[in-house]
Order: C-alpha cells, then sequence, then structure tokens
C-alpha cells in the first residue's frame, strides 16, 4: 500500500513540477495574469506531491497530511486558481 | 519586402544547414536541402549582401559560413518572435502592409482578446505600428527588414514548441 501511495506521490510531484515550471516559463514569455493563476494551480499540485512524499518517510509530515484539512486546503487553493484562471479577462 | 517574406523560410533553412554545417558548398547546399540551383544562389547572395552569411572563394568553388557577430535584432523582439502567435501576426503583416485588426482576425483562429493582447505587445515592442483610417486602425511592420532578419534565425526549441502549445491550451481558456 505504501509502496503504491509512493509512486502515486512520485509521480504526482514529478509531472506538477514539469507543468509548473512549463506554465512558469510560458507566463514569462507571454506575460497574461491567467497563465499565472495556472502556473500557481500547479505550484500547489507540486507541494501537494511533496508533502504526500516526504509524509511517507517523516512521521510528523505523515501525521499532519492524515489530518485531511491541509489536503482539502490544498485542493482548495488549486480550484481557486483555476476557476480565477477561468473567469480572467 | 513580399518578395523577402516569400523567401523567407528558404533563408531560413539555409540559415540553419550553415550553423550546423559551415563551410559548404553551393552543391551540398543543394543536394541537403533540395533547392533549385537558381534559388539557392539568390538567396545566398542576398543573405551575403546583407552580411548574414560570408563566402570564402577556394579556387572555382565557395564556401560559404555565417557571419560572427550577426545581429538578431533586439532582445525584446527576440523573445516576441519566438511565440508562435505573434510571429505568425508579424508575417501576415508583412504580406499585406496595413492590415486591419479584422483582417488579421481573420487569419487566425483565436479570440478578439488574444489578438488585441499580442497586437498590443507587438506594438509596445516597436514591431509593429498603427495608423489610424477614419475609425479602423489598420497595421503594420516597422522595421520590415529587421523583423525578417529574427524571423530568419529562429529555430524552434523543444521548449518553445511546449509554450506555443500550452499558451494555446491555456490562454484563450473562459472564451
Amino acid at each position: 500500500m505504501d509502496n503504491l501511495k509512493l509512486f502515486f506521490g512520485v509521480a504526482l510531484l514529478g509531472f506538477s513540477l514539469i507543468l509548473f515550471v512549463i506554465s512558469a516559463v510560458t507566463y514569462k514569455r507571454v506575460g497574461r495574469r491567467r497563465l499565472l493563476l495556472v502556473s500557481l494551480a500547479f505550484a500547489m499540485f507540486f507541494v501537494k506531491g511533496l508533502l504526500l512524499t516526504l509524509g511517507l518517510f517523516v512521521e510528523s509530515i505523515g501525521d499532519v497530511f492524515d489530518s485531511s484539512m491541509l489536503v482539502t486546503m490544498l485542493d482548495f487553493a488549486i480550484m481557486v486558481f483555476l476557476y480565477l484562471s477561468v473567469v480572467k479577462k | 519586402m513580399n518578395e523577402d517574406v516569400l523567401e523567407l523560410e528558404n533563408r531560413r533553412k539555409i540559415y540553419q544547414l550553415l550553423t550546423k554545417y559551415p563551410g559548404m558548398y553551393l552543391r551540398e547546399m543543394e543536394k541537403e536541402l533540395g533547392l533549385a540551383i537558381g534559388v539557392l544562389e539568390y538567396n545566398l547572395n542576398y543573405m551575403e549582401k546583407k552580411e548574414i552569411l560570408m563566402a570564402e572563394r577556394e579556387g572555382n568553388r565557395k564556401r560559404y559560413f555565417v557571419r560572427e557577430g550577426f545581429s538578431f535584432g533586439d532582445k525584446a523582439a527576440v523573445s516576441l518572435l519566438r511565440q508562435e502567435i505573434p510571429r505568425r501576426i508579424v508575417i501576415h503583416l508583412m504580406l499585406n502592409p496595413n492590415a486591419s485588426f479584422q483582417d488579421v482576425l481573420a487569419q487566425f483562429k483565436i479570440s478578439k482578446s488574444t489578438l488585441s493582447f499580442h497586437i498590443k505587445k507587438l506594438t509596445e515592442a516597436n514591431i509593429v505600428g498603427t495608423e489610424k483610417d477614419g475609425r479602423a486602425t489598420n497595421y503594420r511592420v516597422l522595421d520590415p527588414e529587421n523583423t525578417a532578419r529574427v524571423i530568419l534565425t529562429y529555430k524552434a526549441s523543444f521548449l518553445d514548441s511546449v509554450v506555443d502549445r500550452f499558451a494555446e491550451v491555456w490562454g484563450d481558456m473562459g472564451k
């Protein structure tokens, strides 16, 4: 079970980092605010992946993450950034 | 200038080939690029005259090189023209000087606000100039020669393609 968790944690970390870098470079080049918001959403995904992976090795982080409040907050932040990127004129 | 733009793609190919393999002969380039010898000679002469390339005579033949220190234009222009949409807008305006906003919009599958955004960036970078014609605004490339040089030397990297696709997918969201 932990191996599966580790696999998905690392995959989330890797993909979110790649997408964060691409979105940040795109924002830097194009300069559209909506791309900054998307970039922040991917940064949040990266933080989530990082905490999820670290939580498997560091008990104290794992406990905080398992409380689910932090997960909910991160998911909420991701949704807010994605929502704002869609409604942004 | 229109003629220059039409030859731009051939010149880009020549430039990129000589960057990769400096010192090629005319016949070697003909084989490699599959261009007619006349077209190749015309473009090589043009690029030599514009000091993009230099040629060194070796007996009856000439070896061609990309000239060192060749100016790519200013940084802002290069950065903008690395993006696909601004580059396509500029090429369209080089082929159709004084095109209106609607003319340009009809050429691309992008929203009005995306086009406005890119045209604003292009005018701020002094690549594109505007001209009022009654209520309409027409656009033209301010320095076609230099802009053509930048486009000529542009070579899309993997990151450039990824960034273009990302901007295309996320840039027009919610419209």
